[in-house]
């Protein structure tokens, strides 16, 4: 929990993966209930597969249902990586290109 | 399978598929000529060359991809109206043809390098194109320096996006990969899959759809509910990126289409995909593999054809319209960059049609009613031919074999209820066992229906035979098909190819005179022959016609005087004269010619068409022309036959051969011949002919059989009744025995032996001239 933070926000920590998939699904909602502008900070994640990847997706689309924000932050190298494969933008938009894995490496 | 082993079955697959293109091809080529309007016969021939250049492109034949481009290249300035019909222009492009079909045959035969022989071969043939193509500049790769380049274009659909030409190992595809909902659960990571399919090549473009991702709260995290969309440029073989799903293939729904694949490939992978296929044919439209306009009315003439209509493409219904109205001026609602790049990036309702028909089978192109469709009128019978395509299946011919012989095993299995519940005389169980038989008889026809083929195929085949024989024999003939819709057993129309040849051959040869004498005689001098095909009672009949000079008996009979088949002094009848032209030796043409002549032939066609449980008969009106009659059974399977016994046996006699039976009068005892109706009815004894022991019932009966219009008396113990069986042939071993044309096994399990009639009839000939001097040495 950083006090930098203005706007609620759940931190990911360790693996977003169909392991976790059932309760970040559910601490998800449960921050989108919260407030009507949210972020999800990926900079802890270890390990993202498609479950986890879904899960993201899903909480997008229904913040937008509902009109709020939400916004993925601070994804790590792990993050982006799956987001590159996926040709997803950090706004899980469809990215235009894919980018090379170099760039991603900051 | 290994890659090997799906290579060669894809192989397979394509020689199969191109020698029925070629097949198609060559029957429109030969149709061009003949008709008035034919963008639709050039739009095949297209079609198969494109189809054809297509695949070989995804074995890497390069050899032929090359020959085929350029092909390719002349039939679409002809479809273009660059380049017109004509008698050169065919005579060019079937050679054409046919060195495809050598290609073909050679890759049959597991060689994917074209000889040195080849080589020159197709230098040849370029050569000869090399005229119709007119503007070097609009067709890169012509000729010999040809390096691939240039492929794809041409055809508005083909290469990359952005114009860049594909260099022949890679190619565009498209994959559409919905993992089945349990793959997470099972340990399996979609994504992971992406990935590891990324280090096949480039991925050009890729879309995660979570389209079909549930509400929150229904939302299960566990279950995989995206789908991904990838473009991807590879050296590799489609097969290989298929394989890499070959873990998640059973629940998951992946579809691997080359870019050069059909609109009809583009459209099933569209209609498989369910509740996605409206964000599915956007992201294809996006990336620029297909042509909207296309796309849009094959898909909309494909699900009005299945009757699927109101499914969610209204946007592109709404697109379709305006181009079903407006035909050729559908240009205005096109889109993406395929159009640009080619000569042909003007997608007409022509091309769309050529497109979207594509890969119709040959049969289905055929009978396509020909009417002279101009270009807008031509959506009609493509949209048909659309929906035959996605309605037929390939069979492996023996499991269908196997499916006719168990059929044909529960026809006897049946029987044999039938017999049993006869024998009880259980009433109830009589009837049941009734509606059983009537439904396996259903069975047994639909099982055969399935070997049915039209034997127009077969005809077309005869396009090109008379073609290169009027070539050969400076006559000019035209070729009229009638009947080729009539359907006929597979293996039958297989033999009957042959024997047909000859019979064509011969009457071009010896039937249709010169166009000297044609014209002497008031005719006009191009000359007709038909090929018709109808069915009559049970049999197909075969007709081969000429309004050539028709058969002079007094020249035959001459000629047979001469070789010694007849007594100087024999009196026949025109039809026995007729007759005598299918004796081995037998020819009446002065001069041996190239094709026919030398004797062999009709002998060969009688032996071939008899073996077919098959007659032939001839009509003919001296200098009006002459009628060759083949008249077959219309499956060689499974009989209706008529049971009968003789002392402890038991026959099968054809029952399309039974007349009637009557009971054999009294006083016949020394006899060979008896009194019906006031004829004399010559009879044989089964049981003397067969030697078969046991004594002579007090009461025997006759079965009238009739074969070549000669009626004879078969003397039997017992009438059993009617019994439709399977033929079993006899073993090598029985190979010699006459008068029988097979075995069966009945109910009871017994060997019932089945009569060969006209065998017998014959037989009852020769006896007849041995059995008058027995008599005479009796008096």
């Amino acid at each position: 929990v950083s006090a930098e933070r203005t706007v609620p926000f759940l931190t990911v920590v360790g693996e977003l993966t169909i392991q976790t998939a059932a309760e970040q699904k559910a601490a998800l909602m449960a921050l989108l209930d919260s407030a009507d502008e949210v972020e999800v900070l990926l900079e802890d994640v270890t390990e993202l597969d498609t479950a986890g990847l879904q899960v993201l997706l899903l909480a997008k689309r229904e913040a937008t249902q509902l009109g709020k924000t939400l916004r993925l932050v601070s994804a790590n190298r792990i993050v982006m990586d799956v987001l590159n494969i996926a040709h997803l933008s950090t706004d899980l938009d469809a990215a235009t290109a894919t980018r090379p894995l170099e760039e991603i490496d900051r | 399978m290994n890659y090997e082993e799906e290579l060669r079955s894809a192989l397979d697959t394509f020689v199969v598929e191109g020698r029925e293109l070629l097949e198609d091809m060559e029957s429109s080529l030969l149709g061009l000529e003949l008709e008035s309007a034919p963008s639709e016969a050039i739009n095949a021939v297209f079609r198969a060359a494109h189809t054809i250049k297509g695949s070989s492109g995804l074995f890497g034949l390069n050899h032929m991809v090359r020959f085929t481009h350029v092909v390719e290249s002349v039939l679409d300035r002809l479809r273009n109206n660059e380049i017109s019909v004509s008698s050169d222009l065919v005579g060019a492009l079937l050679p054409c043809r046919d060195y495809l079909g050598v290609l073909i045959e050679g890759l049959a035969g597991g060689r994917l390098e074209q000889t040195e022989e080849e080589a020159v071969q197709a230098e040849g043939l370029l050569a000869v194109l090399h005229p119709y193509l007119h503007d070097p500049a609009q067709t890169p790769g012509v000729g010999t320096e040809g390096t691939g380049e240039g492929i794809g274009e041409g055809t508005g659909e083909g290469a990359g996006a952005d114009g860049m030409p594909e260099l022949p190992g890679r190619r565009r595809v498209h994959l559409s990969l919905a993992f089945g909902p349990d793959c997470l659960r099972s340990g399996m990571d979609p994504l992971a899959f992406v990935r590891y399919l990324s280090t096949f090549g480039d991925v050009v473009s890729l879309t995660t759809l979570c389209d079909l991702l549930p509400d929150a709260s229904q939302m299960d995290p566990e279950c995989c509910y995206l789908d991904f969309e990838v473009t991807l440029d590879s050296d590799e073989p489609l097969s290989v990126l298929a394989e890499v799903f070959d873990f998640v293939r059973d629940d998951s729904r992946i579809c691997v289409v080359g870019a050069e694949s059909s609109l009809a490939g583009w459209v099933e992978l569209v209609e498989s995909s369910g509740e996605l296929a409206e964000p599915i044919t956007q992201i294809l439209f996006d990336t620029a593999a297909v042509n909207r306009d296309e796309f849009a009315r094959a898909l909309l003439e494909r699900r009005q054809g299945i009757g699927r209509d109101g499914e969610p493409v209204a946007a592109l219904r709404a697109e379709a319209e305006p181009v079903q109205v407006a035909g050729p001026a559908g240009q205005a609602g096109q889109v993406g960059q395929a159009g640009p790049s080619g000569p042909t990036g003007q997608s007409d309702a022509a091309s769309a049609v050529a497109l979207i028909g594509r890969q119709a089978p040959a049969p289905a192109v055929e009978n396509r009613p020909k009417t002279a469709a101009g270009r807008p009128a031509a959506g009609r019978p493509a949209a048909e031919t659309a929906t035959r395509e996605s309605r037929s299946i390939r069979i492996d011919a023996p499991r269908l074999d196997r499916l006719i012989d168990v059929v044909g095993e529960l026809v006897i299995a049946g029987a044999s209820a039938g017999l049993k519940a006869a024998h009880h005389r259980d009433e109830a169980l009589v009837v049941a066992l009734g509606e059983v038989m009537r439904l396996v008889e259903e069975v047994r026809d639909s099982a055969l229906q399935l070997r049915m083929v039209p034997i127009g195929t077969t005809f077309s085949r005869f396009q090109r035979v008379v073609r290169d024989i009027s070539t050969d024999l400076g006559k000019e003939v035209n070729l009229v098909i009638s009947g080729g819709d009539t359907e006929v057993d597979k293996a039958l129309v297989e033999q009957i190819g042959d024997p047909l040849t000859h019979l064509v051959r011969n009457s071009m040869d010896h039937g249709i005179e010169s166009a000297e004498t044609r014209v002497a005689r008031g005719k006009p001098a191009r000359g007709t022959l038909r090929l018709n095909a109808f069915h009559d009672s049970g049999s197909i009949v075969i007709e081969v016609s000429d309004g050539g000079g028709g058969i002079d008996p007094e020249r035959v009979l001459a000629k047979a005087i001469d070789r010694g088949l007849v007594d100087p002094g024999a009196v026949l009848s025109d039809q026995e004269v007729y007759a005598l032209i299918f004796e081995p030796g037998f020819s009446t043409a002065e001069a041996v010619s190239n094709l026919s002549g030398r004797g062999v032939g009709l002998d060969v066609v009688k032996r071939n068409v008899t073996a077919l449980r098959g007659t032939i008969d001839i009509e003919s009106r001296l200098g009006e022309g002459c009628t060759m009659r083949i008249r077959l059974p219309l499956t060689l399977a499974i009989i209706d036959g008529f049971l009968v016994g003789v002392g402890g046996a038991t026959f099968v006699v054809p029952l399309d051969r039974v007349i009637e039976c009557v009971e054999l009068p009294p006083s016949t005892d020394v006899r060979d011949f008896m009194g019906l109706r006031g004829e004399v009815l010559p009879f044989i004894r089964l049981r003397s002919l067969f030697t078969i022991v046991g004594e002579r019932p007090r009461r025997e009966n006759v079965v009238v059989v009739e074969y070549a219009g000669m009626k004879i008396g078969l003397v039997v113990d017992t009438l059993v009744g009617e019994f439709q069986t399977v033929i079993k042939p006899l073993g090598r071993i029985f190979g010699h025995v006459r008068g029988i044309g097979g075995s069966t096994i009945l109910g009871n399990g017994d060997v019932a032996l089945i009569i060969d009639v006209p065998m017998l009839v014959r037989h009852y000939g020769d006896r007849q001239s041995g059995g008058q001097l027995a008599a005479g040495a009796r008096e």
